[in-house]
């Protein structure tokens, strides 16, 4: 389209030293300029765009790529039969990973050798605390005071400091028989309170 | 700055937190990857205490 503009100024310019008016000109420019777009729109065709591409980086993570050592590894079957030579600690980490895999077969196996070296009520339960906490499953014990600390927590957001020490001192006096609370610390704090480990 | 290759520690840690992200896939290879790691830790110290007798 520019091109051909170019090409229709030719005329006017070799028109003007003739004296011819400022109007004619400018109609003839523009009917020629026009007839150059309507020329142009009808012969040619639009030029391709001129696509890059750009390397968009992944949002994926990784895969883990197979290494050469998976080829020396073990098989469960062989770790099984090494379970009683194994020291008590690879165990741990075999129940661990096990657990997460959710293989229920080595970590029945792995945990009966464990509780085997050393039985007891503790043990077990250790044992059993790992394989949960492999699995995602929370170990902590219910909190018998859940109804208590959401009540206090609502107040004090609340800046209702004096309906939270009402509550509080009820559950003090009525649940702990007036003792102090059990909360982190709550020794240090009842030695302050005493006045034990006053400088 | 050197880096190492992670240990079984550090693909279980990679595989707790895609799961905790909701990407068992991920979570999967990264728990295969700690196992093999703590079984060719097991086969190269059998080596070492062999070698050791």
């Amino acid at each position: 389209m520019y091109l051909k503009a170019a090409l229709n100024w030719e005329p006017i310019v070799a028109i003007r030293p003739a004296q011819f008016g400022r109007s004619l000109i400018a109609i003839t420019f523009g009917l020629s300029f026009n007839a150059s777009i309507s020329a142009q729109e009808t012969v040619t065709a639009p030029s391709p765009a001129v696509v890059t591409t750009t390397p968009v980086e992944s949002t994926t993570p990784p895969v883990p790529a197979a290494t050469t050592t998976e080829a020396n590894s073990l098989s469960d079957a062989e770790i099984l039969e090494r379970l009683p030579k194994l020291p008590t600690a690879q165990l741990q980490n075999l129940l661990s990973v096990y657990a997460r895999l959710k293989n229920d077969q080595m970590s029945d196996s792995i945990m009966a050798e464990l509780n085997r070296r050393a039985p007891g009520s503790i043990t077990a339960e250790m044992t059993r605390s790992m394989r949960n906490e492999a699995l995602g499953i929370d170990n902590a014990s219910p909190n018998p005071y859940e109804v208590e600390e959401t009540q206090i927590d609502v107040l004090t957001t609340r800046k209702q400091y004096a309906e939270t020490i009402a509550i509080m001192e009820q559950l003090r006096i009525q649940k702990l028989g007036g003792r102090y609370f059990p909360l982190e610390g709550s020794a240090i704090a009842g030695k302050l309170f005493d006045g034990n480990d006053r400088a | 700055m050197e880096t190492t290759e992670p240990d079984f520690e550090g693909w279980t840690f990679m595989g707790d937190i895609h799961r905790m992200l909701g990407n068992t896939t991920m979570a999967g290879a990264s728990y295969k990857r700690a196992l093999e790691y703590l079984k060719t830790s097991l086969t190269s110290d059998e080596d070492i205490v062999q070698s050791n007798q």
